[in-house]
């Protein structure tokens, strides 16, 4: 029997000996300057600008594709921060309504067609459906911010220069051509009239664009979930000569929960963590010496809505009420842990135009809460009751703890108190649309990175809350203010405008501004050249390996630095 | 009764389980609030796109009407497209059940190895420190739940000693070895490339001794039993007296007689191991069934959800007809 045990035992240690030995000394060399990033993030459907609508869609369209024009990484995404891209440099004319651009030439998609005015044409006629053929999404980029209602026609002028007509004088147009919804499309790999899908096993078949940094090497998905994607560089990307994209392989590693990225990420398995690291795991890595975190405010903010056709909530001074008693600097360091920050304002800090106009009504104020209500009969004997829902499925960060965290500001004034009901997203959308929720509280993440994105929230029709309804006047009186500051081409101008309007909504409170979010990654010591601005573009191709950088905070952009996009049109809100 | 006309019976026994299963998830996925249709079209819903939407996914049908499509859609392998990007759901779950079916493999071997071997061990060790030893561990490692364990293992392999990588099921730096059987351990084999086939073992390590070692229990419990009862049989103390030795006596009849309930025990850990596997998936970012059906609850992807948990359904059924017919070969009582 002993002999038996000993066989045994000497039979595991020989296999696990040898297993060792195989996986140490048949290692096959790795791949010199590669990156592997982590996310929880995914591709939501395809990586075609004429379809795709995501944050994680579009920065993979990034890496593979170029716009005519780009923003300067890092900077506020100002007029004056749109760089060349395709395009070598461009005018405009008759008034903001026409762009000629010139284009670079001697560039080339990846099976060696050329890139010319021809393809930039194509990829407006086919995105917008300018010409009748094309696609005009309906859950498209396009579609979301009408681009067909601005721009008329594209028109190619010569081999490398192309013309925009636009129906009206739009201020942000080259910032809008700079989006990853805007990135030209390789004419030979996407048909005018369909989308270019997923293929397993065709990568090239995969993607619509082409000109970017990268390649596709690889992409690995099932169903819409997303395992990995292999980026391998291109060798005739427009800026090679400049050493871009910095890293040859950047792979991207899909992982099911935060907390599984965070584990790899702190095992050293990933050489950066990106999207999405909960609060208590930020500041845990913040505290890590090991590693870099890089941060940004970003452009994600929450806001609370009022049902404006029940009563009381129809009421100014109720609204008013109720914005004075919550108190946002406790709500961003008890349930954000210091990564949001408070938002007084619709429009978010960080961007022109931002006034915290909401700070008159104080913070915890609840000497004018109880003044106001106790003049529609709510005291501390006959108390308000507010039933206030918040989306319990995960579509917004810690949902439920703002949830109780709003309950307990509001009923310490001592005259509401709240009833808590959580509806998972799909059901907490169709209750917003048919307006039967009193109070909830609503996210936004903008389509473009201007105040006209955000300004039109408390007003906006799709959120039902009746407030143009209630107050017809003052519906009208923002809705000018809006139209006003996204028509004026003048910087004072739209200051004005829009700091009228802050000040109004402050006033009427059809929506109270909760928290603005903010951007993250994690990165080992040695890795440099990330940037985070309020594009929130990852720019993966700026990435690189360096010496042991400090570690600690890295902010890439300082609050009140972002100027902003102009922006003019007629959007059906 | 033959073999022959008991395996029929117990595949004809089985359909009507099936069947029933099928209708419970397809009635209970459409009296769920909410329109999933609506759900993938954000501010702005164009009618003639929403049409189409529910056209295309046949949800434009009466109920009982997509009830039949379904149905006779299942018996020719085709579980839907996918409210996502309008893929068959059935080439998602081929694509993803090799990873599970390797997790569960190698999860379900070596929880019946340590259990067995634990509870032989326990049996011969009788009431002895030893043996109330293993049966608490048997208890804390059955009661444990099995994220929180996986969660550990990986604090202490991959945080703390960073022996073993914390999850996926291959090394990114390197490309996995290419797709025949799905199962890594075995294209990496067939291939003829071993350093693949270790760094595929070094990943599933973590997940399967995490879920092998929750399964495990319930077999140290079972086989220690059986093993005790067993021992206490005529025919060992026979086999005693007639001088042979201790270990014939104990693998080699006292072990065959107390694997039969064992075998059975296999079968219904199964479904056990798989909804164990939903959260070892989704614990070590494993690509399998699990963190399939888990991201697809996500995303609302109702059609998706339905064909996932229809295959777990068909899978369960088959394994436990499988067992059975196991057993009946081992067990001549079974078949008459």
């Amino acid at each position: 029997m002993k002999r038996s045990y000993a066989i045994a035992i000497a039979l595991v240690v020989i296999i696990v000996v040898g297993g060792i030995g195989v996986y140490v000394f048949l290692r096959p060399p790795p791949i010199a300057n590669l990156v592997v990033m982590g996310t929880t993030d995914s591709i939501e459907t395809v990586l075609d600008p004429a379809r795709a609508y995501d944050y994680f869609g579009w920065s993979i369209i990034g890496a593979l594709g170029s716009g005519l024009v780009d923003i300067e990484p890092g900077s506020t995404a100002a007029p004056d921060d749109i760089i060349p891209s395709l395009a070598a440099s461009w005018t405009s004319s008759g008034a903001g309504t026409i762009y000629d651009f010139t284009l670079k030439q001697g560039l080339t998609f990846e099976d060696g067609a050329p890139f010319n005015a021809t393809a930039v044409k194509y990829t407006f006629d086919r995105c917008c459906n300018l010409t009748g053929d094309g696609l005009y999404h309906p859950e498209g980029f396009q579609l979301g911010i009408g681009l067909a209602d601005v721009i008329d026609n594209v028109t190619v002028t010569g081999e490398y220069t192309v013309r925009f007509y636009l129906q009206f004088p739009w201020a942000p147009f080259l910032q809008t051509m700079a989006a990853q919804g805007c990135f030209i499309v390789d004419p030979s790999h996407a048909p005018k009239d369909q989308l270019v899908n997923y293929t397993a096993g065709n990568p090239r078949g995969s993607h619509a664009v082409g000109l970017g940094p990268y390649l596709l090497q690889s992409w690995s998905r099932t169903g819409g979930t997303d395992e990995e994607i292999v980026l391998v560089r291109n060798p005739n990307y427009w800026d090679a000569a400049n050493g871009i994209p910095k890293t040859d392989v950047f792979i991207i590693k899909f992982y099911e929960t935060d907390t599984a990225l965070a584990t790899a990420m702190t095992a050293g398995e990933i050489d950066v963590a990106y999207r999405q690291l909960s609060a208590t795991q930020i500041n845990a890595f913040r505290a890590n010496p090991g590693v870099r975190v890089w941060e940004v405010a970003g452009p994600f903010i929450q806001y609370m809505c009022f049902q404006q056709r029940i009563y009381p909530f129809n009421e100014t001074l109720i609204r008013q009420g109720i914005a004075a008693a919550l108190n946002r600097t406790n709500l961003v360091h008890t349930v954000f842990l210091g990564t949001a920050q408070p938002l007084y304002t619709i429009i978010p800090e960080g961007m022109a135009y931002h006034k915290p106009s909401f700070e008159i009504h104080g913070e915890a104020n609840y000497t004018y809460t109880q003044t106001v209500f106790d003049l529609f009969g709510y005291n501390t004997t006959h108390k308000l009751d507010i039933d206030l829902y918040y989306e319990s499925s995960g579509n917004y960060p810690q949902s439920a703890e703002q949830a109780l965290f709003y309950k307990s500001n509001l009923e310490a004034s001592g005259v509401m108190t709240v009833t808590l009901t959580g509806l998972e997203w799909a059901s907490y959308r169709a209750a917003r649309s048919a307006g039967t929720m009193p109070v909830y509280c609503y996210g936004w993440y903008p389509d473009y990175i201007d105040p006209d994105n955000y300004a039109f929230l408390p007003f906006a029709t799709w959120l039902n809350m009746g407030y143009n309804d209630t107050y017809p006047a003052g519906g009208v009186q923002q809705y000018n203010l809006w139209v006003w500051g996204r028509s004026n081409t003048t910087d004072s101008g739209r200051q004005t405008s829009y700091y009228a309007l802050q000040d109004l909504q402050a006033q009427e409170c059809s929506v109270i501004p909760l928290y603005q979010g903010g951007a993250y990654a994690v990165s080992k010591t040695t890795i440099h050249g990330i940037i985070l601005d309020i594009t929130i573009n990852f720019r993966q191709w700026l990435i690189y390996w360096g010496a042991p950088a400090t570690t600690g905070p890295f902010l890439a952009l300082q609050t009140n630095e972002i100027s902003v996009i102009r922006y003019q049109g007629k959007f059906d809100y | 009764m033959s073999l022959k006309s008991y395996v029929v019976t117990r595949i004809l026994l089985a359909i009507p389980m099936v069947l029933l299963l099928l209708t419970f998830v397809f009635f209970v996925i459409r009296v769920m609030p909410g329109d999933p249709a609506l759900l993938h079209f954000e501010r702005r819903v164009d009618p003639a796109a929403l049409a189409e939407f529910r056209r295309r996914l046949g949800l434009d049908q009466p109920i009982p009407i997509q009830y039949i499509t379904y149905l006779g859609g299942l018996f020719v392998g085709n579980f839907g497209l996918s409210m996502q990007d309008f893929s068959p759901i059935v080439d998602h779950l081929i694509a993803r059940f090799p990873a599970t079916l390797e997790l569960a493999i190698y999860s379900m071997l070596f929880a019946v190895i340590l259990g067995i071997i634990l509870g032989v061990f326990s049996s011969k060790r009788y009431d002895s420190t030893t043996d109330h030893s293993i049966r608490l561990f048997g208890i804390i490692t059955y009661a444990i739940p099995v994220f929180f364990l996986g969660m550990i293992f990986q604090l202490i392999f991959a945080v703390w000693l960073r022996v073993l990588p914390s999850g996926t099921r291959f090394d990114p730096h390197y490309i996995p070895p290419p797709r025949i059987t799905g199962l890594y351990t075995i294209d990496s084999l067939l291939t003829g490339n071993l350093w693949a086939f270790m760094v595929s073992v070094r990943y599933l390590i973590l997940p399967t001794i995490t879920l092998g070692l929750v399964l495990c229990g319930i077999f140290i419990r079972l086989t220690r039993t059986n093993m005790i009862e067993t021992l206490r049989k005529d025919f060992v103390v026979a086999a005693e007296a007639r001088g042979l030795s201790d270990s014939r006596i104990t693998y080699w009849y006292a072990l065959r007689n107390a694997f039969l309930p064992i075998l059975t025990m296999i079968g219904l850990q199964f479904a056990v191991l798989l909804a164990g596997a939903v959260l070892t998936e989704t614990t070590f970012s494993w690509p399998g069934l699990g963190t399939y059906i888990v991201d697809r609850i996500a995303h609302r992807d109702y059609t998706a959800i339905q064909g996932t948990v229809v295959f777990y359904a068909i899978l369960v059924a088959v394994v436990t007809l499988i067992v059975d017919l196991l057993y009946a070969a081992f067990d001549p009582r079974i078949r008459f």
